[in-house]
């Protein structure tokens, strides 16, 4: 009997629901070690910010750390998750069993925004304390969903495509943490492109989270977007959607080399 | 007959280099994450503030030389806590953790000094790797401060090794494959104020860095970055405390691992 594509995914929600229950201690581990690392380096940046300056630039710091939280999650959890999913002979599993390897491994997605949505709410407590409401004092909440709803399709579609990389080559896990803390500071997410030095405006208008990370600051503090309102709110769009198209196309001709050569990511990424 | 400790730091030695050789990318790594950690700490204050605010909060001559030499060490306490506390972990995850245990060797002995090796070669790369950037813009003098840090290091691990050895007991008593331990590597660095004066924590906090090994060998790295020759006393006050630290946290630890080995034994828990 052939499942239906409805079945199909309360199956992998399931499963990730109860993967999160089973490893409750784990996850709240993981949500303490967030908010933990959150902390130091909120408090170490806040040591360069004179104290007249704090309430303005505190909540910049703060989303540019919860987007990069969103961003890195998924590498972790989606791209880190794909080794346990690969060395367990789940691809083939479920390719036998017509089930698309991408909708299980997106699935990953549930437990990744779950735990960056306690974190981020467990430190925003912590610092409403530390540096007062300024942080939750947000210009335009409807532009803060937009960006953050964008970064979060561009962040699974990153995931996905590194997990659909990790089944034909042996990606490093390392290189890809090393990866992702360039991508905080030259990728425009912890600093607002107009503060970036020239050369480094450059390179964060490549990075595809650049101009969603605009649009959230932009709804948070007012801070115009660097290439204009209109024009970031265009490009964003257009990036979300190339990556969400792209992802797919990349896995789907992963998943046809699969069939055919079989899995080969071997070891620990 | 146990196995000697000689035996156990070589077999460990043999197996990490074997790790490293098929794992280049995880050396570089260690190599590169203290400047990643700099490079984030002091970019993202630079865009935002300046080097002038931090230098007056945190009462230092020298910021840069304050956060290189702190990523460092606490990259390399992430080492050392890893490599411990990670231990019982990673064997029960691979299942050989009963084998170990299971040794005529004391469970304490093993834990201890199988992480010695990679927690010594942790240390040196973190610190070592520093020195090319420190000497840039210290000139020598900064390398031989770099050089104190690294002997300050090696002994802040000794408590260090004690409290990872606590942290292990814990992951030993609760059964199952569950990781619990991560979270004490960032609390750890957070109450011993890695990047801020430890006077901006809660007031709780500040007590528990008290007994936290790596608040005194930042507070050397403060020192380092203050003056430019310190007081002799300012050192060896540090070093005291930390001697007290590792006969305190090795007599603990050994005991707690000893009381919750026997007890999941008993349960059936390894």
């Amino acid at each position: 009997m052939k499942a239906s594509v409805v079945l199909k995914i309360r199956a992998i929600l399931w499963l990730h629901a109860l993967r999160f229950l089973r490893y409750k201690l784990s996850l709240t581990n993981y949500v303490i070690t967030i908010i933990l690392w959150y902390a130091i380096f909120v408090l170490g940046a806040l040591m360069f910010i004179p104290r007249e300056q704090l309430p303005q630039i505190a909540p910049l710091t703060f989303w540019g750390l919860v987007m990069w939280n969103i961003i890195s999650n998924s590498v972790w959890l989606i791209g880190g998750w794909t080794w346990f999913f690969v060395s367990q002979g789940f691809v083939e599993e479920h390719i036998l069993l017509n089930t698309k390897p991408s909708l299980v491994l997106i699935g990953r997605a549930f437990t990744g925004l779950l735990v960056s949505t306690i974190a981020t709410i467990l430190v925003m407590i912590v610092f409403i304390g530390i540096v007062g409401k300024a942080i939750v004092e947000i210009h335009n909440s409807v532009l803060i969903v937009i960006g953050l709803v964008e970064i979060v399709i561009m962040a699974i579609c990153y995931g996905l495509f590194l997990a659909a990389l990790s089944f034909i080559v042996r990606v490093p896990g390392t290189l890809l943490d090393v990866a992702n803390f360039m991508v905080f500071i030259v990728g425009g997410i912890g600093v607002p492109i107009h503060r970036l030095p020239n050369v480094l405006k450059y390179v964060a208008i490549i990075i595809p989270y650049s101009h969603a990370a605009e649009i959230v600051r932009w709804g948070i503090a007012n801070v115009e977007p660097y290439l204009g309102t209109n024009l970031e709110l265009l490009i964003s769009a257009v990036i979300t959607l190339s990556m969400l198209i792209t992802s797919i196309y990349v896995f789907e001709v992963v998943e046809n080399h699969v069939k055919r050569y079989g899995v080969r990511a071997i070891g620990r990424m | 007959m146990g196995t000697s400790v000689w035996m156990i730091l070589r077999a460990n030695f043999y197996s990490l280099v074997c790790w490293y050789k098929n794992n280049k990318w995880l050396l570089v790594s260690i190599v590169i994450w203290p400047y990643l950690m700099s490079f984030v700490i002091l970019a993202m204050g630079v865009l935002y503030g300046s080097l002038e605010s931090f230098k007056e909060r945190l009462s230092i001559a020298n910021p840069v030389l304050y956060v290189l030499t702190t990523s460092a060490i606490a990259m390399s306490s992430v080492g050392i806590i890893d490599a411990v506390a990670n231990f019982t972990i990673y064997h029960r995850w691979i299942g050989t953790l009963p084998y170990l245990v299971m040794t005529p060797t004391k469970t304490y002995k093993v834990l201890l000094f199988s992480s010695i090796p990679e927690s010594m070669i942790n240390i040196t790369l973190s610190v070592v790797a520093i020195i090319p950037a420190v000497a840039y813009f210290e000139g020598l003098l900064g390398v031989a401060k770099v050089t104190m840090v690294l002997l300050i290091v090696y002994i802040g691990m000794m408590p260090l090794l004690g409290l990872s050895i606590l942290i292990a007991s814990f992951t030993l008593g609760i059964k199952g494959e569950e990781d619990v331990a991560s979270s004490l590597t960032p609390f750890i660095l957070l109450v011993s104020g890695v990047f801020y004066p430890i006077e901006i924590l809660p007031r709780i906090l500040q007590y528990v860095s008290t007994i936290m090994p790596t608040r005194y060998v930042i507070e050397v790295a403060r020192i380092l970055a203050t003056y430019a020759i310190p007081e002799a006393k300012l050192l060896f006050a540090l070093l005291y405390l930390l001697a007290i630290l590792t006969i305190g946290y090795n007599s603990i630890s050994a005991l707690t691992l000893r009381s919750i080995e026997k007890w999941a034994k008993k349960r059936g828990g390894i």
